[in-house]
């Protein structure tokens, strides 16, 4: 097979040897992958699809027609800048690493690995919505997110194979092994092993967990090694589209409750999505997405921000000090069943600081959302709860937290879980109105239309040939 | 017991050349990578001739290649001990023809009752037991045109870590001699094949047993070499393990090397320098540990530990 004319590429993939060797093993096992786990039942079909051909303004949103498994998955880089420089910690201003420096080998590593890891689960989690989809305009958005999550597995794998030799190419075939959900070879971060089975959750996942990837790689789009941060630029472009379709069909919900509701009080009775469902979604999805930027207080940020693997959010636009070997940063901790501040070093709080960088971008999402309730003339909000609620991970792990951020029993906790997390009765009842609409133009009753189509289409385009 | 000697042989000082990176021997090299904190040790193997008998081999005295050679290694190990203590990495090469060496060992075998190639033969064995005891650590580096056979082999096996070559179009061999089962004990009273394979000495026989030189599949499935990277992976591989090597506390390693290179049986020198109890003492005293930039000072702070790389 001649890899560099079926893998769209600006690395140099003709001449380099390594690369295509493992490559050559492992594209056959991302296609099975793919095949077995990638979207069902839809993988015949043809769908209008963007592809990355080249990273040119013109060439990395291409769109046409394309069966999924011939999607033309690419290994995309942002051009090199020259003399680029690592851009912050103890090796401030010296020459960018260009080669994985041995001694940051295992962190690099497992960076890489981590980020990769979400890629593939959160395809497997979304396999099935096409079979309930609201519009054709949704089915082609589940799967341009889905190939795009392909893409940026490959562009992981890229820099495994790429640049840590035979233990890169043997992670990047675990990466193919561990299975959404599976007990015996879970995902490595728990919020890619929550089901993903109805467009609700579909849409606060691309808004709540896609945007932590936005965080995370904006973080690593920082790095000083430079083939990761041209890589997670790159990958910063696309993953503004899975954003969008979180948040706008997020938004579409909530306008089509709020136009419901002045039908009728209860939505149930017009098959419409009740707000206090919507809240517990966000609920759910924001507290598990908070989980993935990592302990509270960290070492390993500050290992890997001194290093000079992972920056903060726009580093090099926000701050002037670059070291960040002074200062501190307060927060709360549980001590003794209370609540109370703890200063922290600036640098083993980064994981704290850029978490509270992705709450600033999801309180826009939810400004969005209350104004579509408003211009139904609806007085009702939605809201984020408190950071500390229903974590997992960090210091409010194994902590009772109410919505708040009040530290509260197991007991109160419990009694007021059905009114804060999805219930087993919420989810059954989103699942009843998942019925798929596959007429050009038609839409599903609990969702709005978009305002427009995609890449100047309507939304009366058969955006997928059924 | 053999006759005593008519006389003696002459050892003339070892004649070396040295620049800023080099110190050149007649058949040992050093080049000095100080900003890599490693050093290439290169031994050259010996000449082709016919096998000498022993009083052939007095008349060669101390240019008769085990040892002369061995005289440079033990000089250069000495040298890089005392004088290059931030060189924490010796990368071990060898060049030359294996079936050369292995006529070596032949010779020494055939004339171990002579005095002189009994005393060769236990100063060949003191100097790898130095090596074994230099706190350095040691990479033996398997590539094309080496000649790690024979007694050359035991500086693979005395190092922490074996690369060997795995490339079809560019074959590399190992080898074994009659002199690898027990003329080079090390301070534990094993043989370093038989510390390799303490818990499973029958692979140790195996390769004592093994017929002809090993290959790199093969000396892989035996177990002696640790990594057969392939020609792609080669460099790259080469190149992070010593810069993952050289970033590692001096002591930690120091303290990890010993530990691990003494293993089984206990003797009076393995006490001293391969019990871990005594080096995790030591280690969690040390300033790279407790000091000001210590690792241990600085766990759980923004600050990383800063090492002073010296080896003891
Ligand atoms: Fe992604
Ligand atoms: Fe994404």
């Amino acid at each position: 097979m001649n890899l560099n004319e079926r893998i769209p590429n600006n690395v140099n993939l003709s001449e380099d040897k390594r690369l295509q060797r493992a490559l050559e093993k492992w594209l056959p096992n991302f296609l099975s992958w793919w095949h077995d786990m990638g979207p069902e039942g839809f993988q015949e079909k043809d769908v209008w699809l963007r592809t990355a051909i080249d990273v040119g303004s013109e060439g990395w949103a291409h769109f046409d027609y394309v069966k999924m498994p011939e999607y033309r998955w690419g290994i995309f880089l942002e051009p090199a800048q020259p003399d680029a420089k690592v851009g912050f910690g103890d090796n401030f201003g010296a020459p960018a690493y260009q080669e994985v420096p041995g001694e940051f080998r295992n962190a690099l590593r497992r960076i890489i690995v981590t980020q990769g890891d979400t890629e593939p689960a959160s395809v497997e989690q979304q396999r099935r919505l096409g079979a309930t989809c609201p519009s054709l305009y949704d089915l082609r958005n589940l799967f341009q997110v889905n190939v795009e999550e392909g893409r940026h597995l490959w562009a992981m794998v890229y820099l495994l194979h790429a640049y840590f030799g035979r233990d890169g190419r043997d992670e990047a075939d675990a990466l193919l092994e561990r299975r959404s959900g599976n007990p015996d070879k879970p995902s490595i971060l728990e919020a890619f092993n929550q089901p993903c089975d109805d467009w609700l959750n579909f849409y606060a996942f691309t808004m709540f967990t896609d945007r932590d990837g936005k965080y995370q790689l904006s973080a690593l789009a920082e790095s000083g090694f430079e083939p990761l941060a041209r890589t997670c630029k790159f990958m910063l472009t696309e993953e503004e589209h899975h954003m969008f379709v979180g948040d706008t069909g997020l938004s579409r919900v909530v306008k089509r409750t709020a136009q419901l509701m002045k039908e009728n009080e209860d939505v149930r009775e017009v098959g419409g999505i009740p707000l206090d469902i919507v809240q517990k979604y966000i609920n759910f999805w924001f507290s598990y997405s908070l989980d993935l930027f990592g302990g509270e207080i960290s070492s390993n940020s500050a290992d890997f921000f001194a290093a000079g693997l992972k920056g903060r959010f726009k580093e090099q636009e926000q701050y002037t000090d670059h070291i960040a070997a002074e200062g501190s940063f307060t927060m709360m901790v549980v001590e003794n069943g209370k609540l109370v501040p703890r200063e922290v070093p600036l640098r083993n709080a980064l994981n704290e600081i850029l978490r509270g960088e992705y709450v600033k971008d999801c309180e826009k999402g939810l400004a969005r959302w209350n104004k579509a309730l408003t211009d139904e003339g609806m007085s009702q909000r939605l809201f984020l709860p408190n950071i500390r609620f229903h974590r997992h991970v960090g210091e409010y792990a194994g902590h009772n937290l109410d919505l708040d951020g009040n530290l509260i029993s197991k007991e109160e906790f419990e009694a007021k879980k059905s009114e804060w997390l999805p219930t087993k009765e919420d989810r059954e009842y989103v699942g009843s109105l998942m019925k798929p609409v596959t007429e050009v133009g038609k839409i599903a009753n609990w969702i709005a239309p978009p305002t427009s189509g995609i890449k100047g289409k309507p939304f009366e385009f058969e955006y997928v040939r059924l | 017991m053999p006759a005593l000697p008519q006389s003696g042989i002459k050892l003339s000082p070892l004649h070396v050349e040295s620049t800023d990176d080099t110190r050149d021997y007649k058949y040992v090299s050093l080049k000095f990578h100080r900003d890599k904190r490693y050093v290439d040790l290169t031994m050259r193997g010996p000449e082709c001739w016919p096998q000498k008998n022993a009083d052939e081999i007095q008349r060669m005295g101390d240019e008769y290649w085990p040892l002369r050679a061995y005289r440079e290694l033990d000089d250069a190990l000495l040298y890089l001990r005392v004088n290059e203590p931030e060189i924490g990495l010796v990368c071990v090469r060898t060049q030359g023809d294996i079936q050369n060496v292995l006529d070596r060992d032949a010779e020494l075998a055939a004339n171990r009752d002579n005095w002189l190639v009994r005393e060769i033969i236990l100063l060949m064995a003191r100097t790898l037991r130095r090596l074994d005891l230099t706190a350095k650590s040691f990479f033996a580096i398997m590539e094309p045109g080496s000649c790690f056979a024979g007694n050359l082999f035991e500086l693979v096996l005395a190092s922490d870590r074996g690369y060997m070559l795995n490339n079809p179009d560019e074959r590399v061999e190992v080898a074994l001699s009659e002199l690898n089962p027990g003329a080079f004990p090390m301070s534990n009273g094993l043989t370093r094949l038989e510390s390799r394979f303490l818990a499973e000495p029958k692979k140790a026989y195996e390769a004592f047993a093994h017929e002809g030189s090993f290959d790199t599949e093969a000396a892989e499935a035996a177990g002696l070499v640790t990594f057969a990277p392939d020609d792609l992976d080669w460099d790259d591989e080469i190149r992070l393990a010593i810069e993952e090597r050289t970033s590692l506390s001096p002591d930690a390693l120091t303290g990890m090397e010993a530990s691990l290179r003494f293993a089984g049986p206990e003797t009076m020198d393995t006490k001293i320098y391969g019990r871990l109890t005594a080096w995790q003492n030591w280690i969690f005293q040390r300033p790279n540990a407790v000091g000001p930039n210590g690792a241990l000072t600085n766990y759980g702070k923004p600050t990383q530990a800063k090492f002073d790389y010296k080896r003891t």
